[in-house]
């Protein structure tokens, strides 16, 4: 086993005995706040110029996106209390690479986006989704939302190994919450004033929300689906290779 | 000297070391909970106003409907902050400490109570200047404004009450972030956002049996209906009793955590 | 004269202004227990990481069983074993899965690591609790994790920085035949202490840190008749200032019905007792007491002893 599966393995039996934390929290308050605001607002779909035959196919994407950011930082905050018991030391005694562990620990973050937004989409397919893009479709759309999970907590990592500090580790988990408000969670572009068209327009989340319901409508959007990709890959590549850096810098100090 | 100064002494001291701990660090207790208040008010009154031709909002404008409702989710948005301090009291034992200088621990929670109190007036000002540039009305302007504050108050009161009551028994000064959850349902379900005849009916039964429901429409009475009516005065009697509930439950908890040792 | 285990070459530590870790230079021959002695703040900790790769040297050079530190970092944690001073331990894994993680990612193979991470457990009292997670172990029980970790790779060199700290004396006398059975075995040790009973009674050789420079070394025996003082007591209170001064280039106090002489390393004992006799007239119930270890540490760092007495003011200003 390389290290990143075997660290792959060890934040895994962390998360089973955790199943809560792990694996309730980012499902849990994703599925209410999407449930209970679709039920709230369905009347949305009636307002004339609705692309979507129902307000729920257009909130689905937001709880997805929910899912993969409520409740981030679960390996990061292993990863500080690795810190704080100097476990860590233990670990970089061994020849394991930075690069490998905390790519492992990463991989799982992913895991847990894919159990949370199979979840949900196994809900919402029992309640009616309309999922045109089939069995592909909906791994397109699990991938996509794993991406997005584990790139989202590459910060979490940064700040772990940089500040070594829960609060500020903690403290961006609602970070998630302006950015998801001026994008395309909660309608589609012809309700927006232009001002907030500009904002969404160059918001990542709506890239990914549109993506995502352009595969769940069956007519993919390459241009939206690639640039989530790149979004996915840009944040991931620079969040982990400054985390990495920062790891090995702790032996300067 | 009878009871009331009494207790007043010490709970002065308590809400002076509380306001102390908010200044010093202003951002989680003043600025945070009025952050997505705010700006929920502004993406939403710039999405939905076209839903005034789908749901029969009673003033016809979802702006005007949402704004009061935005206002109470102060209260609501970053509750109970300083039940972490309370939490974090007994798990040092710094509150054994007070204790012994006072007659009643309930005394020690009431300045904290206080404080949540007040610590939401400037969230509910900034809310509501930018609720009324985004669309919504203070017909009923300056006294609206009170009222509505007064209700807000009382709301953030009444509602720390749950945190204190969970701090107290886990001791775990994470409660106002585990207890986050409780807060969007609250506030989901009750009339902040939408009014009752347009939910689904399981939603309409439980903002029936929310007291924020009552609270809310005082509080769009107080704002943009009539600051007389009946809806207002039930709306101050349910957060009045609010606090009372809250304080006593609070207090009585405290007790049997204190007096088990 | 074979290569030694660890050397160190002027090594050096700054962080920013302060300077932990000043030009230290030691080596330790195979099988040897040498003993870093100081106390705390002194640099001990932070050599130990910088002789186990954990930290950077500002500048010097390291060499541990062959490897250098700064470019073969690897080899070097390949072939020691190290305890730092709070066992670091994820208290909830299990001691098992402690060992078998450390074990795999010391890249041994998976049935070698269940082995040998059994018998370890089995060698340091930890079978009944291997299942259990970590936090629940006691302080002791976590310490004797922390060291069976450091023994997985049988590694020749071992650094154990303040192993016996926070310990009852039962534990701490166990840790020390598991010490001494590891030097049987022919591993070198390098151990840093601040009880110095643990250094007289285990290391072959000494070193004394203090403010991050080693100010000075040797066995124990040498430290002493080096550095140490001896103290004479006579019953009754004399008057031998003048006489036993010149001779001792000690001190003398009277106080309590006692005449204490404090005689530096270098004076002689007989010609003390020979002058104490012709004033006294006997030599009766005097008491002759050896240099101890904590006498060498305070002549060496000059610190002030609780128990004030005037001679370690004295000592300051001779």
């Amino acid at each position: 086993m390389s290290a990143a599966q075997l660290m792959f393995a060890r934040t895994a039996t962390q998360a089973r005995r955790n199943p809560g934390v792990a694996f309730g929290q980012p499902l849990i308050p994703s599925l209410l706040i999407g449930t209970i605001f679709t039920a709230l607002f369905g009347a949305v779909e009636e307002i004339r110029g609705f692309p979507l035959a129902s307000y729920d196919d257009w909130v689905l994407p937001g709880t997805l996106f929910l899912s993969a950011v409520v409740g981030a930082g679960f390996t990061a905050a292993e990863l500080l209390r690795d810190i704080e018991t100097g476990f860590i030391d233990r670990v970089r005694l061994t020849p394991a690479d930075p690069a490998s562990l905390i790519a492992g620990r990463a991989s799982f973050e992913g895991l847990r986006a894919v159990v949370a937004a199979t979840v949900i989409l196994a809900i919402a397919t029992t309640r009616g989704l309309t999922n045109e893009g089939g069995i592909l479709g909906a791994l397109a759309v699990l991938a996509l939302t794993a991406g997005f999970a584990t790139a989202w907590n590459g910060i979490f990592f940064y700040s772990a190994i940089t500040t070594r500090n829960r609060a500020a580790v903690l403290g961006l988990q609602p970070l998630f919450f302006p950015i998801m408000l001026f994008s395309t969670w909660f309608g589609p572009r012809f309700l927006m004033p232009s001002w907030f068209e500009q904002v969404a327009r160059f918001n990542p989340v709506t890239w990914y929300l549109d993506a995502t319901r352009s595969i769940l409508s069956g007519h993919p959007d390459w241009g939206f689906i690639g640039i989530s990709v790149a979004f996915i890959v840009g944040l991931a590549g620079t969040t982990f290779s400054l985390s990495i850096s920062a790891y090995r810098r702790l032996a300067a100090e | 000297m009878n009871a009331l100064t009494a207790a007043t002494g010490p709970s002065s001291a308590v809400f002076a070391r509380s306001v102390r701990e908010g200044l010093r660090d202003p951002g989680p207790a003043l600025f945070l909970p009025a952050l997505p208040p705010l700006l929920l008010v502004i993406a939403m009154t710039s999405l939905f106003g076209r839903l005034n031709g789908v749901i029969a909002f009673p003033t016809g404008s979802f702006k005007e409907f949402f704004v009061p409702g935005a206002i109470m989710i102060v209260a609501i948005a970053g509750g109970g902050f300083t039940s972490a301090q309370v939490a974090e009291d007994l798990r040092s034992g710094f509150i054994d400490r007070l204790r012994l200088q006072v007659r009643g621990p309930l005394i020690l929670l009431l300045g904290r109570f206080g404080f949540e109190a007040i610590r939401i007036i400037p969230g509910v000002a900034a809310v509501l200047c930018v609720g009324l540039l985004f669309g919504g009305a203070l017909p009923n302007g300056l006294p609206g404004a009170l009222v509505i504050t007064l209700l807000a108050m009382l709301l953030s009161a009444a509602y720390a009450g749950l945190f204190y009551i969970a701090a107290i028994v886990t001791e775990d000064p994470q409660t106002p972030l585990n207890l986050n959850p409780v807060g969007i349902i609250v506030s989901f379900l009750s009339t902040a956002f939408i009014p009752r005849a347009a939910m689904p009916s399981w939603a309409d039964t439980a903002a029936g049996l929310n007291p924020v429901t009552v609270i809310v429409d005082g509080a769009r009475a107080a704002m943009i209906g009539d600051l007389t009516s009946a809806t207002v005065a039930a709306a101050l009697a349910v957060a009045t009793a609010g606090v009372a509930i809250s304080v006593v439950a609070s207090g009585a908890v405290l007790n049997r955590k204190l007096s088990r040792g | 004269m074979t290569t030694p285990s660890i050397e160190a070459h002027d090594l050096t530590k700054h962080f920013g202004e302060l300077v932990a870790v000043d030009h230290l230079s030691f080596s330790v021959s195979p099988g040897e227990i040498f003993g870093l002695l100081g106390r705390n703040g002194s640099g001990k900790t932070t050599t130990v990481r910088m002789l186990t790769t954990l930290l950077r040297p500002t500048s010097g050079a390291a060499v541990i069983a062959g490897f250098d530190v700064a470019r073969q970092p690897d080899d070097v944690r390949r072939s020691s074993g190290v305890t730092l001073q709070d066992a670091a331990l994820d208290p909830n894994m299990t001691g098992r899965e402690h060992l078998n993680l450390i074990g795999r990612l010391l890249q041994f193979g998976k049935r070698e690591v269940t082995a040998r991470a059994t018998e370890l457990l089995e060698a340091f009292g930890l079978s009944a609790a291997a299942d259990r997670r970590i936090g629940t172990y006691s302080g002791g029980m976590q310490r004797r994790l922390d060291i069976a970790t450091a023994l997985f790779a049988r590694p020749p060199v071992l650094f154990l920085d303040e192993p016996t700290s926070g310990l009852d004396p039962q534990s701490r006398r166990a840790l020390w035949d598991e010490i001494l059975r590891l030097r049987a075995d022919g591993t070198t040790v390098l151990l840093t202490t601040q009880y110095l009973e643990e250094a007289d009674q285990l290391a072959d050789r000494i070193g004394v840190i203090d403010s991050g420079k080693l100010i000075a070394g040797g066995t124990p025996r040498e430290l002493r008749a080096a550095h140490g003082l001896r103290t004479i007591t006579v019953p009754g209170e004399h008057h031998l200032t003048t006489l036993v001064v010149t001779v001792t280039a000690g001190t003398v106090t009277a106080r309590d019905g006692l005449t204490i002489i404090d005689v530096l390393p270098d004076a002689s004992i007989d010609e003390a007792l020979a002058q104490i006799r012709s004033v006294a007239g006997t030599l009766e119930d005097i008491t002759v007491t050896k240099a101890s270890l904590e006498d060498v540490f305070v002549h060496l760092t000059g610190r002030e002893i609780n128990t004030a007495s005037a001679r370690s003011t004295d000592r300051a200003a001779a």
